[in-house]
Formats: C-alpha cells, sequence, structure tokens
C-alpha cells in the first residue's frame, strides 16, 4: 500500500474548491446587487405612493408588511445559495479524498 | 498510543469514503418540472401585468376575475409542490451541527408571496379598481419574489462548469 501524499492532496483540493468557490460567489453577488437595487426601487415607489395618494390608504399595510417580507426572503434565498455551494465544496472535497485512498491503496471504491 | 493513532486513521478514512460514496446532500434536487411551470407562471403573469399597465377600474374587473384566478391557482399549486417535495436531512453529523441547514426550500415564501399579492390585487381591483403605481408596485413585487424563487431553484441544478 503506497503513501497518501498529503502535498498533492492538498493541491487537488484546492483545485477543486477554487472554481467552485469562483463561479457561486459570483452568481450569489449579481444576484444580491440585483435583488437589492429592486428592493430600494420597491421602497421609493411605496414612498411616493404614499406622499402623492398613487397608492391608497387601505394598501399601505400591504406595501409596508411586503417590504418587510421580501427583504426576509432575499436573505432566505442568499442563506441557502450559501449552502448549495458548501454541499458542492464538501462533495468536491470528498471525491478527492477518496481518489487519493483509493490510488494509495490500490483498491477501486467508487463505481463510475 | 499509535493503536489509538491508528485506530483514528482507520475511521477517518472509512467516514470519507463513506460519505464520498453516498454523497452530501444539503439541498433538494433540482426538479425540472416545477422550473417549467415557475416560467410558464412567469410569462402568463408578466402579460398580464403588461395588460394592466395603466391601472384598472372596478367597472370591467369581471372581465379579469378569471386571469386572477387561473394565475392564483398556478402559484398555489407550485408552492404545494415545492412543500410536498423532498428535503434532505445532512448525512454527514458535523455538517448538521456546524452548517445552519434551512428547514424547507427558500423558494417556498416567495411563491406564496406572488399568490398572496395577486390576491390583494384582485381585492382593490374588485372593490376600487387599482391606480396605476399600484399595478407598478404589485409588479415590482412579482419581480423581485420570481427572481427569488427562480434563482434558488436554478441553483439546485448544481453545475460544475
Amino acid at each position: 500500500m503506497a503513501e497518501l501524499n498529503i502535498g498533492k492532496l492538498l493541491t487537488d483540493i484546492e483545485n477543486a474548491a477554487r472554481p467552485i468557490l469562483q463561479r457561486d460567489l459570483k452568481s450569489i453577488n449579481g444576484f444580491s446587487e440585483r435583488q437589492l437595487r429592486d428592493l430600494a426601487a420597491f421602497a421609493a415607489m411605496v414612498a411616493t405612493g404614499v406622499a402623492t395618494g398613487q397608492i391608497s390608504k387601505d394598501a399601505h399595510p400591504f406595501m409596508l408588511q411586503t417590504l418587510e417580507d421580501m427583504t426576509k426572503h432575499f436573505v432566505e434565498v442568499l442563506h441557502g445559495l450559501v449552502v448549495i455551494t458548501i454541499e458542492k465544496l464538501i462533495n468536491a472535497i470528498i471525491d478527492v479524498a477518496v481518489k487519493a485512498i483509493e490510488t494509495a491503496s490500490g483498491v477501486a471504491l467508487k463505481v463510475a | 498510543m499509535s493503536g489509538y493513532r491508528g485506530a483514528i486513521r482507520f475511521f477517518l478514512i472509512v467516514g470519507i469514503v463513506a460519505a464520498g460514496l453516498a454523497g452530501c446532500r444539503l439541498a433538494p434536487d433540482y426538479d425540472d418540472e416545477i422550473v417549467q411551470s415557475l416560467n410558464a407562471a412567469t410569462e402568463d403573469t408578466s402579460k398580464f401585468f403588461v395588460k394592466i399597465g395603466n391601472g384598472t377600474s372596478n367597472a370591467d374587473y369581471p372581465r379579469r376575475e378569471d386571469t386572477y384566478t387561473t394565475l392564483i391557482g398556478k402559484y398555489d399549486a407550485l408552492a404545494l409542490r415545492l412543500e410536498t417535495r423532498a428535503y434532505p436531512k445532512p448525512t454527514l453529523p458535523f455538517v448538521g451541527s456546524r452548517v445552519p441547514v434551512p428547514e424547507q426550500a427558500p423558494s417556498i415564501a416567495p411563491v406564496k408571496k406572488i399568490a398572496e399579492a395577486l390576491g390583494q390585487m384582485k381585492k382593490f381591483d374588485q372593490a376600487r379598481g387599482v391606480k396605476p403605481l399600484e399595478v407598478a408596485a404589485f409588479r415590482k413585487i412579482f419581480e423581485i419574489e420570481t427572481r427569488n424563487a427562480l434563482t434558488y431553484e436554478n441553483a439546485l441544478k448544481r453545475d460544475s462548469k
């Protein structure tokens, strides 16, 4: 049984994790910017509507509650996206580790 | 001491191999039918908002009643489908305690909110008509919540390219 090459294992783990992090963080960033811009636009729209009467009084409570709800949903989706990224990272790292064990032991553990 | 270390190494390797073979799941599987249904509902709702962009009068509300009912029904059905989709529990013990995994898909609440907003708009339309800026505000709610839901559902594809 060959020894596990820890240095190579660390490099392989880094190479597996880096593209996942780069791609996912970029898309999470794009999503956040767009949602924050739209949440601000919605808040401005409601403020104008309330001040000018273009949004009737009976609609005020719903609009204000919705601003709060949408902000909460945005944060929950962000959390969900981060969890998906963590899942991808865990699987990529474990995949690299299993391959290293296979190489060192000479035993195929995963069925392709 | 060396026996103790050997045992730790053995269990570590067995743990990694077992986890690697099983695959770690922290979020539900991607469901193409859900995404297609959400896309179809989005298209229909967008068209409806274009039609009523200048506001509505309650005098001709009956002409829109069926559209409201159909759209609300679509989002209600989608929310039900999202709620009944299997949601995994973390299989790795160290993940369960260290990563705060959501208890349900975060796309459910945005879809429910769209149905609620359409229901609220329907009530206003029937009672007094909807002003143009109110239509714009409802449309913005629909856009923000659709992006919330679709972004999460599409991320479940877990593309690695």
